[in-house]
This record gives C-alpha cells, structure tokens and sequence, in this order.
C-alpha cells in the first residue's frame, strides 16, 4: 500500500473512532441545551438554534425563565444530585488518594526489591483483576450489611479500592521497573532509602502516578453496580446512581442529560489536566 | 598523603566471592584504572570504595581517613554511574545542585559552585535542558560537573563511556584525562575497554575473578604482563598464544610445539618456575612475520582473513593443528585469504607464562 492510501485509511479510522465516541456524548449535550419543547419534536433538530438553559438551572434546584417569558420550575430531583455531586467528589477523591498511598510503595518495592513470596503475591494481584467484579456482589452486600457499611460512603470506598489497587498495581509495576536505576545516585547525594522514595522517585515518577490517579478516580466516580447496591436511596448516594433515578421520568430527557452532563464534567477535566502525562507513560507488561 | 587504600578488601555476595582479599594502594592524585572482564569484581570493588557495598572483610581508607563503616556520602568521594547517570526529571543544574543539597551548605553557596563546575565543563549553554535533551557527550559533561561540584577527596566512575559511541569516546577520554591532570583529585575508573586504561591511567589495575593479576603503568603492564591472562587482555590486536615445551640444545634455549621449534636469541633465560614441564608461549602480532621462504623456526600456515586497519591489515592465518595466530603486516604486502604462508617468530619479543 502507498503513503497516500495508508494515509486515507487511518484517517478513515480515526473519524470513524471519532464519532463513535463523540456522537453520543454531543447528543446527550444537545439535548441538555434545547427547550423541552425541541426535545420532544420530531423530526429533534440536529443543531439547537437557541441553547436553552433550563434543564442545567432547574437540575441545581434554580427556576427558569426564557426569552418567551416561559417558566421552568426546579427538578424535584435536584437534591439528589446535589448530594450525589458532593458524594462523588468525596468517594473518588479518597479512592484516589488512598489507591496511591497504597500503590506507590508497592510498585516501588516491586520493582526494586526481590522478597519471599514475590511472584506468588504478584500473581494474586493481578488474578483478583481478572475476576468479574459482579461475582463477589452478593458476598460482599451480605458481608457489608454484618459490617454496618451499606449506606456509608466509607464502605464504597473499599469497595473501589478493591479494584482500583489491583489494577493500577497492574500497571504501575512496570513503569516503575522501566525507571532508571538512581538510588545509588541519591545515596551518595545523602537520602536514606524512604528519602529517596519521597524526594527522588516519587517527583521522577510523577507521570505515571498521574496516570494512576486519573485511572482510580474516574473508576469510582464512573463505578454504578456496587453504588447501586450498597448504597442506592441512601444519604450516601453517588451521582450515577441519583442520575439513574432520572430514567423513570421519561417526559424529562432535558434533565436526564444536563445531570448526565454534570457526571461528564469533572471526568473530563480531571482528564484534561492530566492527559499530558498519558502520552510520557508507557505502560509495560510487570510480569516478565 | 595516600589517596585510596584497600587492605585485604573481600565482598561475598551470598556462596559467591566477588572480591578476594584485595591489597591495593592508590597514591593521592593518581589516575588508576581498574580493568578487567565482566564480572571481574572491579564495579563491586568500586561501590566499596563508594560506600554502596558494605564489604564482608578488609578496611577501606580514602585520604588517610578510614571510611570502612561510613555511609556514602559521608566518605568526601563523588561518582560518575555507567551511562553517565542522571536524574531524568531534573534539569542539568538541578541535578548538579543535589550532589550539595544535602550537605549542610547554604543554598546560594551551592548555587554559585554549580556556576563554576558549569564553567570548568562548559556546559552552561545546556544548564537548564532535562537530560534527554542532552547529547551523550553533554551528559557525560554534566555528570562530571556533579561529580566535581562536591570537590570531593576521589572520584569513582563506572564505565561511563561505554554507552557512547567510538568518536566521542576518544574525546572525552583525553578531556577527561586533562580535567584530572588539572583538578589533581585522585580518580579510580572502571573500564572492561583495555585502550581505555592504556590512554587513561597512571596506575593500571588489571582484575580477574575478584583478584589483582598486576598493578602497574600502562607501559609495564603492556611490556611485561605478569600473567597470560594479562598478557591477553592488553593490546589490540589480541597477543597469540602457543602451548609447547621449553628445552635447552647446545646451551640454547628451544621452544618446541606440535608444529615446530622455535629458538631463543642466546643469552635468554626463561624466568619462570616450571620451564622443563608444559607452558605457554606469548607474541604479540607485530611481532610475527609473514615470510616468503620456508625453513626452521617456520609454521606452515594458510591465511583465511585479512582485517583491514587502514595503516596496517591484520593476516589471521591458520595451522594444520587450526591453530590461528594474528600477524601485524604493512598494507603492501598482498596476502589473500588461501594463500599458503611460512610465518616466523621474533623470538627476542615473545614472553613464557606458567600454564
């Protein structure tokens, strides 16, 4: 094949990748910014000529009132939301945080310390990766109700952590193996081993433990079926779950997707932000 | 005031003896080489001296001081890694900065040292570039400048010019030399690249399995190797190597193989132990000749490659035993491979090891 027609061929490929991704997220938009009234015409217009703000004003709890002097009454709903935003943020925040308190002296000391167990220990790692997430739900709703943690954002927060650590282990091993070799260096500039890890490999790591930040926080924000169990109707509710409530109010797709929109946002921008250290992180294969 | 002393330095690494009971004087501003196969034990030896390796037996002292149970950096030395190692997420001040940061010293002072140690190297055009925006030649000058920021008692480097290429190589192994002619601070450098410690060194250490063959200069390691291993590891092209017999006819002293005997010049004595039973003969390639006529002291050979070297070729030809022997010859001299050759000896330059 030719430069020319392996150049068609990929740009072929990304547009299509491109709308596949994108068409839905901009239909979802497009209905949070027409008035109810577009939003149920059909043929719905592919572009909404005026954007109209009521749904994302009445979602947060305010009225509305358009051009046409119409008035839109606040979302019975938005409390929830409200409180499942604040409930999200706090449960991916510390999914986030705890992950990495976890994770990056384990894959620190994976990468550069041989011990009893390594591989063994390794394995049950990444096994508990491989293992559907859906299959330990009831065990683990019994096991929470016998705990007092249904309900409580702290119980979700382990629960995520079940997954996230294993995973982001999974991929950190490897970038921290792939490092180079500078302990020796630092001892002789004076840092002791724990010194070392805070001023040295933590700052020369920080990509890849960007990464792994971005990777658990939007997993526990995105995270639905454990949310729904333990924690759904409850003061603990997180957005996707108090989001969900929406699709039992089918007249109401302007809510439906100015909350979806909500959901969508901090993902992007916490994305945003750290996409640069996406593209210096190269994930390699820890078992080799 | 010494420089670098080892006393009876060993290191195990569990069974295995990396370093045997080492004695080694290194005197104050002397460049030493430590040369030797890998695995040798010449880095172990080094992250000894370094203080990164705790030795299981022996002292080491640096200026005097003994520094045996001291950590790192509290041993006033600086060390330059393999690659001419950095820190990746640093800038080149900022990696020259941290050989200082912990020292104690005040922020300014150190900065203006990292001034200094640039302007010695001349790498303050590249001060604020990350090292993978460096050159391998800039790397190996910024790893240098955090070596000597420190202005430490010795220098340790690890075969940080292995990485580069062949040219540059040759650069920086005479500007290195020059740097430590002008710094005068004791250098130990660790080299499995013979011409590096001929080019580089003042003491040349050679090393094999964790022992010293020979101390000595470049020359005295070169002109009277103390062992066929050492005799073997120095020169370009390798030295050939005989296995035979020495006796004496007539009051002459003979060399006898499975392909001829070679006669010493009179006067020889061979000054090794075990003369009469099996040894080793040594001769460097260009003192071995490729010679039109047959005759005694003759090995009938067949040449099967011709290495050109631009001013010289090297003829590596082969016996009836297939025995190769490598011969320095003038360029002019038109061998090709197959051709049948006598090839003679210059008995007055071969060397006799023990086998």
């Amino acid at each position: 094949m030719n430069g020319s027609g392996r150049r068609v061929w990929i740009v072929l490929a990304v547009s299509v990748a491109i709308l596949w991704t994108l068409l839905p997220i901009y239909w979802m938009l497009r209905i949070a910014f027409i008035s109810p009234a577009d939003a149920v015409a059909f043929p719905a217009p592919l572009f909404p000529a005026n954007p109209h703000f009521a749904a994302l004003h009445n979602i947060f709890g305010f009225p509305y009132t358009d051009a046409q002097e119409r008035h839109f009454l606040p979302a019975g709903q938005a409390p929830q939301i409200i409180n499942g935003l604040k409930n999200s943020l706090i449960v991916a925040g510390a999914v986030m945080v705890a992950t990495l308190v976890i994770i990056v002296p384990l894959a620190y000391a994976y990468s550069r310390f041989d011990f009893k167990g390594k591989t063994a220990l390794l394995a049950s790692i990444l096994f508990s990766v491989a293992v559907p997430p859906v299959s330990t739900l009831i065990p683990i709703y019994i096991l929470f109700i016998k705990l007092g943690l249904t309900g409580t954002r702290s119980g979700l927060v382990l629960i995520n952590l079940t997954i996230t650590v294993p995973f982001v282990a999974w991929m950190l091993i490897g970038y921290f193996r792939n490092l180079p070799p500078v302990e020796p260096l630092a001892r002789l500039d004076g840092y002791s081993r724990v010194g070392t890890l805070i001023h040295v490999v933590i700052p020369m790591a920080r990509s890849g433990i960007a990464v792994a930040a971005i990777v658990s926080f939007l997993f526990a924000w995105n995270e639905f079926v454990f949310a729904t169990q333990l924690v759904n109707g409850t003061p603990a509710a997180t957005l996707p779950t108090a989001v969900s409530g929406f699709l039992f109010l089918q007249p109401q797709p302007g809510l439906l997707s100015a909350s979806l929109l909500i959901s969508i946002f901090p993902a992007a921008l916490v994305a945003w932000f750290l996409q640069r250290h996406i593209g210096t992180m190269n994930i390699v294969d820890p078992v080799r | 005031m010494s420089g670098i002393e080892l006393h009876g330095l060993t290191k195990r690494f569990g069974e295995f003896e990396a370093v045997s009971g080492v004695d080694l004087t290194i005197p104050n501003h002397a460049f030493c080489v430590i040369l030797g196969p890998s695995g040798c034990g010449k880095s172990t030896i080094l992250n000894c001296i370094a203080g990164l390796e705790r030795v299981t037996g022996g002292r080491v002292h640096i200026g005097g001081v003994d520094v045996t149970e001291l950590a790192p950096h509290e041993r006033n030395v600086a060390m330059v890694f393999q690659s001419s190692l950095l820190y990746p997420h640093l800038t080149a001040r900022q990696n020259i900065f941290m050989s200082l940061k912990r020292s104690g010293m005040k922020s300014d002072a150190i900065s203006s040292r990292v001034v200094k140690a640039a302007q010695t190297l001349e790498i303050q055009p590249v001060l604020d570039k990350k090292p993978n925006a460096l050159s391998g030649g800039e790397r190996q000058r910024v790893a240098m400048a955090k070596a000597i920021v420190r202005e430490p008692a010795a220098f340790l480097m690890d075969e940080p010019l292995a990485a580069l290429d062949a040219m540059l190589r040759q650069s920086l192994r005479s500007e290195l030399v020059a740097l430590q002619k002008r710094l005068g601070t004791t250098t130990v450098f660790v080299t499995h690249d013979q011409i590096e410690a001929m080019t580089m060194s003042d003491v040349t250490v050679v090393m094999k399995d964790g022992r010293i063959e020979q101390v000595g200069s470049p020359s005295e390691v070169y002109d009277r190797p103390r062992s066929r291993f050492v005799a073997g590891f120095i020169g370009s092209p390798r030295m050939n190597f005989m296995e035979g017999e020495v006796t004496t006819h007539d009051s002459r002293v003979v060399f006898e193989t499975a392909c001829g005997a070679f006669t010493f010049p009179d006067g020889f004595v061979p000054g090794i132990r075990a003369a009469d039973r099996g040894c080793t003969l040594g001769i460097r390639p260009q003192h071995v000749r490729i010679d039109p006529r047959p005759g005694p002291d003759r090995i009938e050979a067949t040449v099967y490659a011709v290495e050109n070297l631009g001013r010289e070729v090297v003829v590596l030809v082969r016996d009836q035993h297939e025995h190769v022997y490598r011969i320095l010859s003038d360029r002019d001299r038109s061998v090709r491979a197959g051709d049948a050759v006598h090839v003679a000896l210059d008995m007055r330059f071969a060397f006799l090891f023990d086998r």
